[in-house]
């Protein structure tokens, strides 16, 4: 068996009641791995999901499906340098589980 | 963590929103399911509330700062389905990069008297009529 989480939906179905999230602009703090990411960019139009951790990003990276490419750009950085190099450009941004 | 709120506010555009999701300060539950019924359930072990409280502590002085104004709140259950209780310690030690120190829940599930429990239980049903079965950890997610 492969490990499954909230194949229920729950989480995305919380997430969209609260924001519609189509064609705006994304940022995800705190996205390791990608697996919320994935979950919600199908519909989306740009997203950037961020997180200090390198290996979670590169994991993330190599988990992305190939019609999510050039929509998501998973990067790799630390909050501090987030916060000072990103102008308030942001519609919606996703504490996923990282406050 | 009032300091991340306040960074987060500068990213957003004058009318933006943020979704903060994190876990209730309720037990995590390890849960044996069994012809979709539940044959064992118990708190993970070592579980403390102290980081969700001081978040909540965070986002209720941004909002009464008046940077924030909550539109919903709403809580969900997350759950994660693995066929034992190895497979569910080895996706955990995977998804999670942060922590140095093993957690007590990790432990308990690699080794120990919960481990074993699990293992029993598992064992007991493997001699019933075969039904999929899951060990469930879950948490709460709070929207803002």
């Amino acid at each position: 068996m492969t490990v499954r989480v909230d194949p229920e939906n729950n989480e995305t179905r919380a997430l969209f009641a609260v924001a519609d999230l189509g064609g705006r602009r994304v940022l995800e703090i705190g996205c390791g791995t990608g697996r919320l990411t994935r979950r919600y960019a199908a519909e989306r139009r740009t997203s950037l999901p961020v997180d200090p951790w390198a290996d979670g990003i590169a994991r993330a990276k190599t988990r992305l499906p190939a019609e999510l490419e050039g929509r998501v750009e998973f990067r790799q950085i630390s909050f501090s340098d987030l916060v000072s190099s990103q102008p308030p450009s942001y519609d919606i941004v996703i504490l996923a589980h990282s406050l | 963590m009032v300091h991340a709120l306040e960074g987060i506010h500068e990213l957003l555009r004058p009318d933006g929103c943020l979704i903060d999701l994190h876990p209730a300060p309720a037990p995590t539950l390890i849960e044996v399911h069994h012809g979709g019924i539940v044959t064992f359930s118990t708190p993970a072990p070592g579980q403390t509330f102290e980081d969700i409280r001081h978040a909540d502590d965070a986002i209720a002085l941004v909002i009464e700062d008046g940077l924030f104004t909550i539109e919903q709140v709403s809580q969900f259950e997350l759950r994660t389905y693995a066929s034992s209780a190895a497979e569910l310690h080895d996706y955990i030690v995977e998804e999670s990069g942060y922590d140095e120190e093993p957690s007590s829940e990790l432990a308990a599930l690699q080794d120990g008297e919960l481990a074993a429990q699990i293992r029993g239980c598992c064992r007991r049903q493997a001699k019933g009529p075969r039904w999929p079965r899951s060990i469930r950890s879950e948490s709460r997610g709070s929207t803002l």
